[in-house]
């Protein structure tokens, strides 16, 4: 009897490690500190920063295309589209934002463990035109014409 | 010919003895005089009388006092997620914000603070980064020299001990509208709400400033670690650290040279002649290098004597000075009368030789022992006004076997009556053609893992970082470039040199 307990103990110990770890770890590779959930932004230049859990992180951001209604990958102003994170754990990229008003943002982690079951976080972030005083918009309107 | 009585040449010869006897007492005087005024202990009298006086220093020091406790940063600020703007140190900018927030601190310290809170490094960082203008000091500097330093009255500091960083907001919404000023020591955070109205740093002013700050393709944007990790609880570094966080910026650093004594190089020190003693007691007393004697001591230093003071210039250009006097502990150790008597050391210094005409002096760390205090300094090499200055510190910088390493450019040991021992290096800095670095926080800070692995294994604060020019033994005979400098809370300096572009 005591044999069986014990056997089963050693089962459930060896599922766990296999499978809950690295699916609790997946959920906590990344901390995103930027974007602070959606955000409502005047400049098409935006920062994701985040803070890693583990050493060797990497790191995807996506977006959602409009016209092929897919994420497609969102390159950094790095030139970046996949980066890893050392051991300083600490990242922060740039991205262009792809449209005028809301854009759907994918940042996507994972370590060489948890390659098959990501950890992603969405965000919404929306781009506002930068306020423009009245005499800017003459000029602009101005400018436009002749 | 005309004949004198007896009593007529006896009257004479008294005469004449009276002015001898005169004559010798004012030679007495004299000679006394230029006794005493060459001695540290001089009397105010005697030495008022003559050309190395004490009162002079005095008038000295109190013309000269506030240049020894300049903000090591300025910066101007749009809002959270804005611009921050450094401002060059010794620019017009960096004097009129300086003048403009003397007078609110002066308002400030004369009354009881609105609100004292518990220091909050996440709500310091987000005021830091939304709020107009924040000035640094390199430490937290003791009310009383502040108060000393800027004339004012002493007072009860009603909690204040000390002042460290300071936010200046005029018309700040976040209290209603009212000129406000943040104040953090090492403990709290106080806002004092000035009832009179300053003219000065008002949006006027500041809008002047922005424009031209942001039309300036030299001048240094950053942003701060709050505006980009400040959400999580992990990071180890203050909210409020300020640089290029994400990309890659480009920035200039001129080189530096740094040159000492002609002849200091080892292969030289042990052929010096007394000609050789005399240039270089000349280079560093300029004109009381006759009132001191020369010598070597074993271990190949130079020695200059003079009464109860000694001078040991070490291979590797340090100078050391050691009052050898008798030291009386009979009064009591008040840090700001040691605090003066370390400025008029180095306000003497520089009276003396230049080797101080290009820095600008800031105060480190001040430390309290049994009976006296340490008070350490570093040097800020100035380029020009619109570049402003370029911080130096050193590392690993080995004085003499057996002795610890040259940490600051300056350590004073002083007590309320005298300096009783001081380290510095006597070193001039030529600054040379403008070089291009790329840099940004978070790709050093990688760096700095990768060089250190130490930082890995162990749970580091870090404390701050900048640019810093790095001086070691080595760099004294080659140029020096601009290095990325991160120091953490156990006292640890860890170093990545920038790529030159």
């Amino acid at each position: 009897m005591k044999s069986k307990i014990l056997i089963f103990i050693i089962i459930v110990s060896v599922m766990t490690a296999l499978f809950a770890a690295p699916a609790l770890a997946a959920s906590n590779i990344v901390k995103i500190t930027r974007p602070d959930g959606n955000e409502v932004v005047e400049k098409p230049i935006f920062s994701i920063c985040g803070v890693c859990t583990y050493d060797e992180t990497f790191i995807e951001f996506q977006y959602w295309d409009k016209v092929t209604e897919k994420f497609q990958p969102l390159e950094t102003t790095d030139g970046d589209l996949t980066f890893k994170v050392g051991s300083s754990k600490l990242f922060g990229k740039n991205v262009e934002l792809k449209y005028k008003g809301e854009n759907h943002i994918k940042v996507i982690a994972y370590t060489k463990a948890t390659k098959e079951d990501p950890q992603t976080k969405d965000y919404t972030i929306t781009y506002a035109a930068e306020k423009k005083s009245l005499l800017d918009n003459i000029r602009n309107w101005l400018l436009d014409k002749f | 010919m005309i004949k004198l009585s007896s009593d007529k040449v006896s009257f004479y010869f008294e005469k004449l003895k009276t002015a001898f006897l005169i004559c010798l007492i004012v030679l007495c005087v004299v000679q006394v005089g230029i006794l005493w005024s060459t001695q540290s202990s001089s009397f105010p009298f005697l030495s008022s009388l003559f050309s190395d006086s004490k009162i002079a220093l005095q008038v000295s020091v109190e013309d000269t006092k506030s240049k020894y406790l300049l903000p090591s940063r300025i910066v101007l600020s749009t809002d959270f997620d804005g611009d921050h703007f450094i401002i060059p140190n010794g620019s017009k900018d960096y004097n009129s914000i300086w003048d403009g927030a003397k007078l609110y601190l002066a308002q400030a310290l004369d009354i009881k603070p609105q609100k004292t809170q518990l220091y909050n490094d996440k709500l310091w960082g987000k005021m830091a980064a939304s709020k107009p203008y924040m000035l640094e000091f390199k430490t937290s500097v003791p009310t009383d020299i502040v108060k000393w330093v800027l004339n004012l009255k002493p007072s009860a500091a009603d909690g204040l001990s000390s002042i460290y960083k300071i936010i200046i907001c005029p018309d700040d919404p976040d209290n209603g509208y009212s000129d406000t000023l943040y104040i953090r020591d090492d403990k709290n955070i106080y806002t004092y709400s000035l009832t009179n109205k300053i003219n000065s740093l008002r949006s006027e002013e500041f809008t002047e400033m922005y424009n031209i700050l942001k039309d300036n393709p030299t001048s240094k944007n950053y942003q701060t670690a709050a505006e980009k990790w400040g959400k999580s609880e992990e990071i180890n570094f203050p909210n409020d650290m300020l640089g290029p966080m994400l990309d890659n910026t480009e920035e200039t650093y001129p080189s530096i040279t740094c040159s000492t004594f002609s002849g200091m190089d080892e292969t030289d020190l042990n052929s010096l002649d007394y000609e050789d003693y005399e240039k270089i007691a000349s280079e560093l007393f300029g004109e009381s290098s006759r009132d001191y004697d020369y010598d070597r001591d074993i271990n190949g230093s130079v020695v200059f004597k003079r009464l109860d003071i000694v001078y040991r210039l070490y291979k590797n250009s340090v100078l050391e000075y050691k009052y050898t006097g008798s030291q009386s502990s009979a009064y009591n150790l008040r840090l700001l009368d040691a605090y003066k008597k370390a400025i008029e050391f180095i306000i003497d210094v520089n009276k003396q030789n230049n080797f101080l005409s290009k820095v600008n002096v800031y105060l480190s760390s001040f430390e309290e022992k049994s009976n006296s205090y340490i008070f350490k300094f570093d040097y800020a090499i100035m380029v020009n006004e619109q570049y402003g200055e370029v911080p130096l510190i050193l590392k690993d910088y080995s004085v003499a076997k057996g002795m610890d390493n040259q940490e600051n450019s300056i350590i004073i040991e002083a007590n309320s009556k005298r300096v009783v021992h001081c380290q510095m290096i006597p070193i001039k800095f030529k600054t040379g053609k403008p070089l291009n670095y790329q840099w940004a926080f978070q790709y050093m800070y990688s760096k700095a893992f990768e060089k250190y692995p130490e930082l890995s294994n162990k749970d580091i604060s870090v404390k701050n970082f900048g640019i810093y020019y790095v001086l070691t033994n080595s760099a004294l005979k080659e140029h020096i470039a601009p290095s990325f400098v991160l120091y953490t809370e156990d006292n640890g300096t860890y170093v990545v040199p920038l790529s030159e572009k």
